[in-house]
């Protein structure tokens, strides 16, 4: 038992390394001059850029790669974001591991600092969202807004902000919007 | 309306357009709801067979969950509507020749019904799911579709009360042990020959399958369960087409249908939701966003139920869709949708507005309410031939472990009984409708018939580990016609025909149709309640292969039959029998 836990650590370690090591080596040149930002979609993302599985507290989980979406910038640096399976079936009770963010740069929500890394992620009742490091610790929480404008909403998505440089988060009618530093 | 957006290019962009910003119709008058009385006549009629379905206390894998479809329909064709109810089997299993099977019954036209099911060679033992009906070789016998946790089996009905299995014959033997679950015949390129639509649902095998408790996706409110469906692989829905000489091609990949099929597929139907004259088909997915696969009319499908607004419910969240009815509860003559979900949710009512555009109207059609059952067998429901269908939803746990948590739900649920207003609404009227429905079972499959040919539809019910339920509302009931439609250019069976009801109070469309309920199937005459109308004043009848029938002043209270191209048979028209005798008076 103890071996197998290993094993699971070890697997769930190297899928964080990844993100982290690709977070130290973005490939600017690959970036055309003057490009700009890119949202990116379901079939932008798919198996090549999220991983399959994650690691959060101990387990791993699958990601729902349905549920995702980024952005990547004009320097090709990323911010994905994924649902997970993190029970059989959901309930009434809003579990605050609901999804996982990887960003390899430092963005800002509500004025917070979310350094790079990978960070589990939910939105709670009453407007509340929250981001964890990869032992559940809260490292941000923020006020989500609800937007009862959208007649389709999806399970996840990222869309642009109002202003230039600023980006929704969306689960469902709820999103949180965040910026990079020195947009 | 769509129908004009599909053929007016120029016009069509208005047209749509106020299709998609348009109100729910609104009636002034709401109604109230009338006296409705249902006993469960199961027992009274012979509907004795005990389903088996895995666990009833504990369940170890997710093949124990789903339990199996109902079936309604005319295996003999002496008008007289029969049931099969799928079965299913145990982790254990069964030593040979005492496992389970499932059960055809034939209808003795006197309120009962003898078990012909050894007789008929329908006695196969496996993991069954649901069924479907259709008649895919034309030959005027409508063929028996049985899905199964392996090999999903098509029967060919030979005419003489007796069923063959056809299934490697017609190309449809398939490798490994995929697990189907809904089917649906569907006449996708309008060639008259029905063709077939399988919903999957998980890759699972005993060997890979996690037990409770180990891993986030096996646990639910802190308890150890069966493991899934978030964790597991989706099963892949196919598509075959109909060669004309009784086999089939695998058309999944050229279709469209196998590269967007993700997930986990449970209830199929088909309609034309957009009204352009080519069937479409919508999947209700398990924990996974919903299916609904446009007809291009080139033989290919594009999904788009994100698009259409039926992936997600209206907070963009997925649910967890089990069964699935699609009807016009509004009177506009567009086929809308409700779809039952796990607990801790509650229906979804799918309003459609034309043009492939739904809106979620959960919340004001009044079915938000009740979030604690979970939801299987759903159909829109005309119990007191109103002619304003209601909803009938059967509900039971997935976990015999929730018993005696506190949690709220339990593994045996009651059905929920909805009534039209009349204005987009319904009322739930379940505890004034008699003590038969608010008992408790694990229910599954839905179908409905007008079995006694009295002028009252049943509703059938197929129970997890018990026997079934047959509901019958002894209260008196408005007036009605039945209609069976007989293709002739278009498949023999119908399936695929629109019929609507024009009258002062708008028109009331319904479709020939395979598949619905939980992975079930109704009778295929569709029944229509007339109120308080002594005819009928105008059906107009689009068949499959196109051809538009205007019946007109149809006297109220017959079982009509139309064939394609010549109207009403008269010789095979005929008025309502008795009601049997042991069904206790109007109370």
């Amino acid at each position: 038992m103890i071996r197998r836990h290993t094993l699971v650590l070890f697997a769930a370690l190297l899928v964080v390394a990844s993100g982290i090591s690709f977070a130290q080596n973005p490939s600017p040149a690959a970036a055309p001059p003057q490009a700009k930002d890119t949202i990116l979609k379901v079939a932008d993302i798919n198996g090549q850029l999220f991983p399959t599985t994650v690691f959060f507290s101990g387990r791993t989980a699958t990601s729902q790669m349905d549920n995702v979406g980024g952005v990547r910038y004009a320097d090709g640096h990323l911010v994905l974001a994924a649902l997970v399976d993190s029970s059989g079936y959901a309930s009434q009770i809003r579990m605050k591991y609901q999804g996982y963010l990887i960003t390899e740069v430092e963005i800002f929500i509500s004025g917070q600092t979310l350094k790079p890394g990978a960070y589990g992620f939910g939105f709670l009742d009453n407007n509340k969202f929250v981001a964890m490091d990869l032992g559940a610790n809260d490292v941000l929480q923020a006020t989500s807004t609800r937007d009862a404008d959208i007649r389709h909403p999806m399970p996840l998505q990222i869309v642009a902000g109002a202003e230039a440089g600023d980006y929704r988060l969306y689960h469902g009618r709820d999103y949180i919007e965040f910026h990079r530093q020195g947009h | 309306m769509a129908g004009h957006c599909a053929s007016v290019a120029l016009l069509a962009g208005a047209l749509c357009l106020f299709a998609q910003t348009a109100p729910p119709k609104e009636h002034a008058q709401t109604v109230q709801p009338p006296a409705v009385y249902f006993e469960d006549l199961a027992g009274r009629t012979g509907l004795t067979a005990l389903n088996v379905y895995g666990g009833d206390t504990h369940k170890e894998f997710i093949i124990e969950q789903p339990g199996n479809g109902a079936v309604i329909f005319d295996y003999d064709n002496d008008g007289w509507p029969d049931i099969f109810l799928p079965n299913g089997s145990t982790i254990e299993g069964f030593p040979p020749g005492q496992a389970p099977t499932g059960h055809l019954y034939h209808n003795n036209h006197d309120g009962t019904f003898t078990d012909v099911t050894v007789k008929a060679g329908l006695a196969h033992a496996g993991w069954a799911q649901g069924a479907c009906v259709g008649d895919y070789d034309n030959d005027g016998y409508l063929d028996l579709v049985v899905t199964y946790w392996g090999q999903t089996i098509l029967y060919h009905n030979n005419g003489d009360g007796t069923f063959t299995d056809v299934t490697e014959k017609a190309g449809l033997k398939t490798s490994g042990s995929p697990w189907s679950t809904g089917c649906s015949f569907i006449d996708y390129d309008r060639d008259g020959k029905v063709d077939l639509f399988l919903s999957r649902y998980v890759d699972f095998s005993y060997e890979t399958a996690p037990h409770p408790g180990q891993g986030l996706t096996c646990t639910w409110k802190g308890l150890d369960v069966s493991c899934g469906p978030r964790g597991l692989k989706p099963g892949v829905n196919a598509l075959y087409h109909n060669n004309g000489d009784g086999t089939f091609t695998d058309v999944s990949e050229k279709s469209h249908i196998r590269p967007t099929s993700e997930c986990f597929g449970f209830t199929s139907l088909t309609a034309d939701f957009d009204q352009d004259g080519w069937p479409d088909i919508y999947v209700t997915c398990d924990a996974t966003a919903n299916l609904l696969y446009h007809n291009n009319q080139d033989g290919t499908f594009t999904e788009m139920a994100q698009q259409a607004g039926v992936a997600y419910n209206e907070d963009g969240f997925v649910q967890s869709g089990m069964g699935l009815t699609a009807g016009d509860y509004t009177h506009d003559g567009l086929q809308d949708v409700v779809q039952t979900n796990f607990t801790d949710d509650s229906p979804t009512v799918y309003l459609n507005r034309g043009g492939m555009n739904f809106d979620d109207v959960t919340f004001t059609a009044g079915l938000a309410k009740i979030r604690n059952w979970l939801g299987w067998g759903v159909q829109f429901y005309d119990f007191d031939n109103s002619s304003w269908p209601g909803i009938l939803i059967v509900n039971g746990h997935v976990y015999p472990e929730v018993d005696g948590k506190g949690l709220g739900t339990s593994y045996r649920e009651p059905r929920v009984l909805y009534y039209n207003l009349h204005d987009g609404t319904f009322a739930n009227i379940t505890a004034d409708a008699g003590p038969a429905l608010s008992e408790k079972h694990s229910g599954r499959g839905l179908a409905l018939g007008d079995l006694f040919n009295d002028g009252h539809e049943e509703a059938l019910v197929n129970n997890m580990n018990e026997k079934p339920s047959l509901y019958y509302n002894t209260k008196p009931v408005g007036n009605f016609i039945s209609l069976q439609l007989i293709g002739v250019k278009s498949n023999r069976a119908a399936i695929g025909a629109v019929v609507t009801l024009e009258s002062g109070d708008g028109q009331y469309a319904q479709e020939v149709r395979s598949g619905g309920g939980f992975i079930s199937q109704s009778d295929l005459r569709l029944h229509f309640g007339l109120g308080k109308a002594a005819t009928a004043e105008k059906i107009v009848i689009r068949w499959p292969s196109g051809l538009v029938e205007t019946l007109q002043n149809l006297p109220a209270n017959h079982f009509y039959v139309v064939r394609e191209g010549s109207g009403i048979d008269p010789s095979m028209t005929h008025g309502p029998s008795s009601t049997p005798a042991y069904i206790a008076a109007p109370k």
